[in-house]
């Protein structure tokens, strides 16, 4: 016994996530292969537990739902993913799967496929689809393409009706910016033409044009004009024709339009004329022309000077009372025009049908019935000047409007607008290819840092400059690094920090890199940062490897190999760490997805398993199941050597009512024996709530999910603290690690482990080799 | 009783079998610390024939321990007797000198070995043996208690749980801090002991209050306590 009089050493407890006491939470460490000499807070086997952004704990990460209704229960995989704006600010989710292009409904909430049937061609079949979205003067487009099929553009505003460009050439990757299309990894395409095939240059479009002037632009004539006779004026009897001419869209005087006649009669050759007619769209201002004589205004005669030439600006009535000026409406004009699209009855207010003469897609849209005017709005609606509605597809040419007061009987109903074949994105020429062809593979994808282009190829790189001038652009095309390479056109992904890519270039060990200048740094050199420093990531297929930054997270998704120690063909392991946190930390998920979007601030995935999209983070169960998961801590020897028992451990942490957390240790290495299960309505959670951020990460309340209805994402989500004393009374060991496994439905978080009554029985070890005694 | 030691040891909760395996080591450790009243038994089971001689072996009870007689005689600790009123008190010999007291009726040899015993002499009449007895009732399990103590209080079982659980904590699991518990189990155990003495000592006078101890040597009741020779 002990003796009389001495004292009891207490041995303090022994905590994991106390960051002020340097005690922090942690992340996984698959770097250093012994996992008694990790730090306390770290993990060496985890799957689905997030440490927070502060490392004061660790959480089961959220669920994923199936975006949309549909769930398609056929074979294929996403395939490409991509996300526009519209000029309002909605956001479109576009993707791809076999040889359709899909897109996400806002109205219905569901996914469907546009409106064109399998527009991929049978070789295109399954083959990954790049999608880049751009907002030029011809509104918000999404543009895909992949290396056999075409160039495919989308108005984000209509997102079922995509148009073939018909390009000549087609790409594993494509961006647009600037105006010009970057693209790598090239295929012609025969059927235009085209049997070019190139893996290693860079190459860019045209510029696409900023200027009105170089879209064309086509408008209607306004109808022959009404003339009634007045007073005041200096005409003489007799009969007097008139027509209308406008200056339009593309700033020329069109021919004119039909004709009118009035005979005046008892003016006593002081009579005047009231010239009036409908406007149209597109029209800048009017001019009149007058004759004696009909359809006659081309000898203009100085004695007797017909016809008349009165330019009306942008009004739509004249009283003419004489003399006639010189002037002769045009014979011919480059404005493009097309009939009247409808004509009022009365009593119709809504009027709808096909643009004329449009190709391939419309933008700047007027109608108008001459009183009411819908203009376009670039989100594929139109807004009344006096309170109309109407939509219009920018593709189809389909439009409908619904006018304030119906329009007049007779009433000319027009319309005006621009078209965009995109050319510009679509055309490469020989003198814009960029040969990078070093022999360090295809180039897979272009991204932007700072304004220069980093050409990222299997085992190298370029620098790719664009300087614009006043007489053109000109360019630069450099190596760069030996040495950085990517393996696929997803596993690089610009971010204001940096290019974030998976460098593989040296296959035994792939790393998460940056490219970027380094902070704090005075030289302002672009250079590698490794920053996966703590996870081996040479287990695992990166062969559709996607690298990607959303919300606080970097992300990576990799194929783990099967029994036979081959890659599987699927994603299906995801590492992520919080690069806000002051010192970032690694953890691993099972999220199954081959392409991710940001889709109104929550993140979604193109499955790699199946064709359909998901949205990560979202809830609290995959897909309505479980989430499958478990954190099994580093051993620790509770810094203290030798043998020792521990007789109780608190855990504390969040928890909701639904959900249950089964904390287990194990010794030594031994197996994982379950001490507790911790329940999220038992007496020991609190009952003051707690929030713990909305339903889907990244959902915000300002961000509609569509259908007018709310976000159901953005609604806060509360959790319970919870803080738990369980009598472990552990056998003796020399390293503990405890595990913690979620085995319900619901938020569960832990925010501090702590060993506590630690007895310390001996130096010894539990396992010992005598030399003496083994020899 | 396993439990109460989990108990004792705030929670923990060693194999319950090496918990068992130290409150057995126990139990015989305070069983033999003086004869317990409740530990005494009787067997009458076997007879001695007329006639019979040293030849004949007869069984020790399988439970037995010692003689209840204190002293190296165990006077009175086997007693011959048959009907009407016809009683003999042996006398216990050693083995070895059995065929030395071959013929002298009223002394008997104990074969511990072979837990056996011979009765010297030549039996006059057919007897049932009576043998007095300390016995053992057998370890505590799982499911069982202290049970000859526990029919009179269970608390008397706790010392055993108590010093099981000083052992475990000094001799198993030592630590400084079950050190010190081990100390108040130790201090609980010896509490526990004295009071369960003082009872057996109660119980030991209740049997002789009625006796006359100056009653003369051929009335074993005026004999005192076994082993104490009365002076007459």
């Amino acid at each position: 016994m002990a003796k009389k009089g001495s004292s009891i050493k207490p041995i303090a407890p022994y905590v994991i996530g106390d960051p002020e006491q340097k005690t922090p939470w942690g992340g996984i460490n698959t770097a250093i292969k012994d996992n008694r000499s990790l730090d306390r807070g770290q993990t060496y086997d985890e799957l689905n537990w997030i440490c927070g952004r502060d490392r004061d704990y660790v959480e089961l990460r959220r669920g994923q739902a199936l975006l949309g209704t549909t769930r398609r229960n056929i074979p294929g995989h996403v395939s490409g993913l991509g996300v526009g704006v519209d000029p309002q600010g909605a956001e479109v989710t576009f993707y791809s799967f076999n040889r359709s292009l899909m897109f996400f409904n806002n109205a219905t909430q569901d996914t469907q496929e546009i409106n064109t049937t399998n527009i991929l061609p049978d070789a295109a079949n399954d083959e990954d689809v790049s999608f880049t979205s751009y907002e030029g003067i011809s509104w918000a487009n999404m543009f895909a393409t992949s290396k056999n099929s075409s160039v495919y553009k989308i108005p984000i505003a209509n997102p079922d009706s995509a148009v073939d460009l018909q390009a000549q050439h087609r790409f594993n990757f494509m961006k647009i910016n600037r105006g010009m299309a970057f693209a790598v990894d090239e295929k012609g395409n025969p059927d235009r033409g085209n049997t070019s095939l190139d893996g290693t240059s860079l190459w860019l479009s045209d510029q696409q044009s900023n200027d009105l002037a170089d879209y064309p632009s086509h408008m209607s004539l306004p109808p022959a004009p009404t003339l009634v006779q007045g007073t005041g004026g200096s005409l003489a009897d007799g009969t007097y024709y008139f027509v209308v001419t406008v200056f339009g869209l593309d700033g020329t005087e069109t021919t004119p339009g039909a004709e009118s006649s009035i005979v005046i009669s008892g003016g006593g050759g002081s009579a005047s004329v009231t010239i009036s007619f409908p406007n149209v769209a597109g029209a800048v201002s009017y001019n009149i022309y007058g004759s004696t004589t009909p359809g006659t205004y081309v000898t203009p005669s100085k004695t007797n000077p017909i016809p008349i030439l009165v330019n009306l600006g942008s009004q739509n009535s004249y009283n003419f009372i004489g003399p006639f000026l010189t002037g002769q409406p045009p014979s011919s004009s480059t404005q493009p025009l097309i009939p009247v699209i409808a004509t009022g009855d009365g009593t119709t207010r809504t009027f709808s049908g096909i643009l004329p003469s449009f190709s391939p897609t419309v933008f700047l849209v007027v109608i108008t019935d001459g009183t009411e005017f819908f203009l376009d709005n670039g989100d594929g609606s139109f807004t009344g000047s006096l309170g109309g509605t109407g939509t219009i597809n920018y593709a189809t040419g389909a439009y409908s409007v619904t006018f304030n007061t119906a329009p007049t009987a007779s009433t000319p109903i027009t319309a005006s607008f621009y078209t965009d074949d995109s050319h510009a994105l679509t055309n490469f020429t020989v003198a814009n290819q960029f040969p990078e062809a070093d022999g360090a593979g295809k180039a897979r994808a272009v991204l932007s840092y700072q304004g220069v282009e980093y050409s990222l190829h299997a085992l190298r790189s370029w620098v790719f400059t664009v300087t614009q001038g006043a007489t053109g652009n000109s360019y630069t095309n450099d190596p760069y690094y030996e040495q950085i390479g990517i393996p696929s056109s997803r596993s690089a992904f610009p971010t204001g920090d940096g290019i974030l890519f998976y460098n593989n270039a040296n296959p035994a060990q792939p790393t998460l890199s940056i490219l970027q200048i380094p902070p704090g740094s005075t030289n302002l050199t672009v250079v590698p940062i490794v920053l996966s420093k703590d996870i081996d990531l040479s287990g695992f297929g990166s062969g559709q490897c996607v690298v990607y930054r959303w919300n606080e997270y970097d992300i990576i998704e990799l194929q783990t190999v099967n029994d036979s120690g081959a890659a599987n063909t699927y994603n299906s392991i995801t590492f992520i760490r919080n690069w806000q946190s002051e010192n970032p930390v690694w953890d691993i998920l099972d999220y199954e997805f081959g392409c991710l979007g940001t889709f109104n601030g929550t993140l979604i995935s193109g499955d790699s398993l199946s064709p359909n999209l998901f949205t990560l983070f979202s809830g609290f169960d995959d897909d309505e199941q479980i989430i499958n998961n478990y954190r099994k801590s580093s051993y620790v020897d509770l810094d203290l050597p030798g043998e020792k028992k521990v007789r109780y451990v608190k855990v504390q942490g969040l928890i909701q009512p639904n959900q249950k957390l089964q904390f287990s240790l194990s010794l030594d290495e031994g197996a994982y024996v379950p001490y507790y299960t911790i329940l999220g309505n038992g007496p020991y959670v609190g009952t003051t709530p707690v929030g713990i951020g909305t339903y889907t990460i990244g959902s915000n309340p300002d961000i509609i999910g569509g259908g007018g209805s709310g976000n159901p994402g953005s609604i806060g989500q509360i959790a319970y603290p919870y803080e738990v004393v369980i009598p472990v009374m552990t056998d003796k060991f020399e390293y503990i690690s405890h595990q913690v496994k979620a085995l319900d439905v619901g938020y569960v978080r832990v925010s501090r482990v702590e060993y506590m009554d630690i007895r310390w029985k001996r130096k010894r070890l539990s396992s010992v080799v005598d030399l003496q005694i083994d020899n | 009783m396993v439990n109460f030691v989990t108990s004792i040891l705030g929670g923990e909760a060693p194999d319950p079998l090496y918990i068992l395996a130290l409150i057995n080591m126990s139990r015989l450790r305070y069983e033999k610390r003086r004869p317990w009243q409740v530990l005494k038994k009787v067997d009458s089971s076997q007879i001695v024939q007329g006639g019979n001689t040293y030849t004949t072996s007869f069984n020790l009870p399988t439970d037995f321990v010692r003689y209840v007689g204190e002293s190296s005689l165990s006077e009175g600790s086997v007693v011959l007797f048959t009907e009407p009123d016809n009683k003999v008190t042996l006398t216990e010999c050693p083995m070895e000198l059995l065929l030395y007291e071959k013929n002298n009726w009223g002394k008997f040899a104990v074969d511990y070995g072979s837990r056996t015993f011979n009765i010297c002499g030549l039996s006059p009449n057919q007897f049932n043996i009576y043998q007095y007895y300390i016995a053992d009732f057998g370890d505590i399990t799982l499911s069982t208690t202290w049970l000859r103590f526990n029919a009179y209080n269970p608390n008397f079982a706790l010392l055993l749980c108590f010093d099981a659980a000083a052992r475990w904590r000094l001799g198993t699991d030592y630590d400084d801090v079950a050190a010190f518990n081990a100390e108040d189990n130790g201090k609980m155990a010896n509490e526990i002991f004295a009071s369960m003495s003082t009872w057996d000592t109660e119980l030991s006078l209740s049997t002789v209050n009625s006796l006359n101890y100056r009653g003369g040597y051929q009335d074993p009741r005026s004999q005192g306590p076994r082993g104490v020779r009365a002076t007459s």
